[in-house]
């Protein structure tokens, strides 16, 4: 029986929620909503305040300034026990004297959650759990007789076997190796969107989150960078910063002068100069010559194999190559700046080599060199151009 | 404004040495480690497996004063397994870790838990617990002595004699009370120690555990016996082990201060071993017994040890 002071936190709100340690601000003004359903992927670099942020919704963390709202309710003052939120750590957090079994059965026997599963239930569940994750020959172990990797899952069975109000999963796989990873990316996004209630994906791999949630938040110095759903992040970095996190390989940024000759826009960096085409210009606030970063992803990027030389462009130098069977990433030389290709071609590169750029048909992102901002018009190229 | 990352230059290897030495180091790797335990084997050996044996030599033995006589086998075993002196003395040894042990890991316990608490004045009281502990044993005997001397004892005449629990007579000279005596005289000494120890332990306990209990909903309560007991077993069980031990061989404290009496009422296996040596010189019984004793230690601290291993994950 679930007891009268339990919350049931369908809907969650953050309301410019900050959290100072001594005088590092781990988070500032965080606005942020979770609804009932609904896969929240935050991702950020390690140091970002993602693990504070779902403390604080937890309750083992409360905020300097800001309010928790579930439901209406104020529960920023409300005890940890009493919110029934299935957090996930990091750090695993497992009990070290307790087995596998028990440490997931842990939250199920706790007075707080009422005791309305019997023996017979706790054993069912967790057996179900331990086979999807692969662990169900480590029932009887102590975490001390565990992998890395099989801790993380005993964490991660330890939050799912729980019926919470919200699910906190702090990087629920990214000890794990790339098959059970990919396995599981999938089966958690169906359990946790046939629950009606909010789960909070953490993970530092952007490609992970984007992969998994319903939206997207991005989180750097514990200021929220961008919000949004996963493909508009992944498509339209609110700035270098998310920029340089997203993607895999991660958007190439080269800093540069915006010029204009012969009434085209062209960029031009020590070791590159790129045409910039009408449309790009258009969904773009341009105006005037000024500083610039320019955002390329490896995937627009064409390789020539003549080594030949572009209008605008020379040769480049091979400087790594990492063959990944579909694709390949080419790294070559640009002056002091490296550029990733991300290719299909199957031929083999030497480091060394010279090959030829194709940036004719590359979707730029243009950022303010100053700011870091993306100067990418919201909403598209509709709005014309004043 | 370094966007990417930069090209950076392999350095330059320096030519490697050939490795002519290898096999001096190999040679080196075989005898070095026994060179840095040689200190302690040699001080172990010296100091305590040669007495060791030559005191399961001589229970063998005849012994006149410090010379070997005669090997007359099992003799000295069965003279002093048949003597009632020295089941009394093995029963004193037996009751006063019985008692002090336990009150002593009770009240350490609370005593850290309490410390824990973030109390006002621990860093005061912190250190003062180190004091009962550091003090000679004899000056601990002393201040006892004069405490609980009868009617001009501080804590005698104010609490033993107006309660009319003893009246004259000092505590250490009453066949009842004479042990207990002892055994408070004991936990006064030892319980911050205990304290002290369990509190180191708590402290290092991990933090991670007790968040995660926190929002898997177990109270206060819970947490204490469900996270903090279990996981202080290991350190339960070594601080354990060493008290145990030492108050099993307590000497210094009923040496001083009843000498074994009144009669043999608080003599214990320690200090009937001394009083055989140096009092009625029967050296060779003395060994037997020092040989039974260490065989009771041997089997008790190996059964202690196995359960501790097996069934409390201790060490």
């Amino acid at each position: 029986m679930r007891r009268v002071q339990d919350v049931a936190m369908s809907r969650i709100l953050l309301r410019d929620v900050s959290k100072r340690f001594g005088k590092v601000a781990a988070l500032e003004g965080i606005e942020l909503e979770l609804a009932p359903g609904e896969i929240v992927g935050l991702t950020g670099p390690s140091g970002a305040g993602k693990s504070t942020l779902c403390r604080i919704i937890a309750g083992i963390e409360r905020p300097d300034a800001g309010r928790v709202v579930a439901d209406e309710r104020d529960i920023t003052d409300l005890p940890a026990p009493q919110r029934r939120a299935a957090l996930m750590f990091e750090s695993f957090a497992l009990y070290p004297h307790l087995t596998v079994f028990d440490n997931i059965a842990f939250p199920l026997r706790a007075p707080a959650r009422g005791n309305h599963y019997n023996a017979q239930a706790i054993a069912r569940r967790i057996e179900e759990l331990t086979e999807l994750v692969e662990i169900a020959h480590l029932i009887g172990r102590y975490p001390n007789e565990l992998s890395g990797g099989q801790k993380q899952r005993v964490a991660l069975c330890r939050a799912l076997v729980q019926e919470p109000s919200i699910y906190l999963l702090d990087e629920p796989i990214s000890h794990l190796d790339a098959q059970l990873r990919q396995k599981l990316r999938g089966e958690l996004r169906r359990r946790l969107t046939a629950l009606d209630v909010p789960s909070l994906w953490v993970s530092p791999d952007a490609m992970e989150v984007v992969s998994v949630a319903d939206r997207v938040v991005v989180i750097i110095g514990g200021v929220i960078q961008q919000s949004g759903e996963p493909m508009s992040v992944y498509h339209a970095p609110a700035n270098v910063q998310v920029a340089r996190l997203i993607g895999d390989p991660a958007m190439n940024l080269m800093a540069g002068r915006l010029e204009e000759s012969d009434g085209r826009l062209v960029f031009r960096a020590p070791a590159l100069t790129v045409v910039i085409a009408p449309a790009v210009a258009a969904t773009h606030d341009l105006s005037g010559e000024r500083s610039i970063t320019l955002g390329i992803r490896p995937t627009d990027i064409g390789v020539d194999d003549g080594g030949g030389a572009s209008a605008e462009n020379g040769a480049f130098e091979v400087y790594t190559f990492e063959p990944f069977g579909k694709y390949q990433i080419i790294t070559v030389r640009a002056g002091d700046d490296l550029i990733k290709v991300k290719t299909r071609r199957t031929r083999t590169y030497v480091p060394g080599e010279q090959i030829g750029l194709d940036l004719s048909r590359a979707a730029f992102t243009v950022f303010d060199s100053e700011s870091g901002n993306s100067l990418k018009r919201v909403g598209g190229p509709a709005r014309s151009i004043g | 404004m370094a966007l990417n990352n930069k090209a950076i230059e392999p350095l330059q290897q320096p030519a490697g040495r050939k490795s002519t030495t290898r096999s001096k180091a190999e040679r080196r790797d075989l005898w070095y480690p026994y060179l840095l335990i040689a200190p302690t084997m040699v001080t172990l050996v010296v100091v305590g497996l040669v007495p060791f044996i030559f005191a399961v030599f001589i229970s063998f033995h005849e012994m006149t004063y410090l010379n070997i006589g005669e090997f007359v086998g099992v003799d000295n075993y069965a003279t002093l397994l048949g003597d009632p002196r020295f089941w009394n003395s093995l029963w004193v040894s037996f009751v006063f870790v019985l008692i002090a042990v336990p009150i002593e890991f009770a009240l350490g316990l609370t005593g850290a838990l309490f410390l824990s608490q973030h109390i006002k004045l621990r860093a005061f009281i912190i250190p003062a617990l180190f004091i009962p502990t550091m003090m000679a044993p004899i000056v601990v005997a002393l201040v006892w002595k004069v405490m609980l001397a009868g009617s001009w004892g501080f804590l005698s005449y104010n609490i033993l004699e107006r309660y009319g629990i003893l009246s004259e007579t000092s505590a250490f000279a009453s066949p009842e009370l004479a042990l207990y005596a002892l055994i408070f005289v004991d936990i006064w000494q030892w319980t911050p120690f205990m304290t002290l120890a369990f509190f180191a332990g708590i402290q290092s306990l991990p933090v991670n555990p007790y968040r995660a209990a926190v929002v898997d909903g177990a109270n206060a309560v819970q947490r204490f016996f469900r996270l903090t007991l279990p996981m202080l077993i290991p350190l339960f069980a070594v601080v354990g082990l060493l008290r145990m031990i030492d108050a099993f061989k307590v000497f210094d404290t009923i040496f001083l201060l009843t000498g074994g009496g009144p009669g043999t009422n608080t003599e214990s296996i320690s200090v009937l071993g001394y009083k055989q040596v140096f009092e009625f010189w029967e050296i060779g019984r003395a060994s037997a017994l020092a040989v039974v004793v260490w065989v009771l230690f041997f089997i008790f601290c190996n059964v202690f040890y196995q359960i501790a291993q097996k069934k409390l994950k201790a060490f």
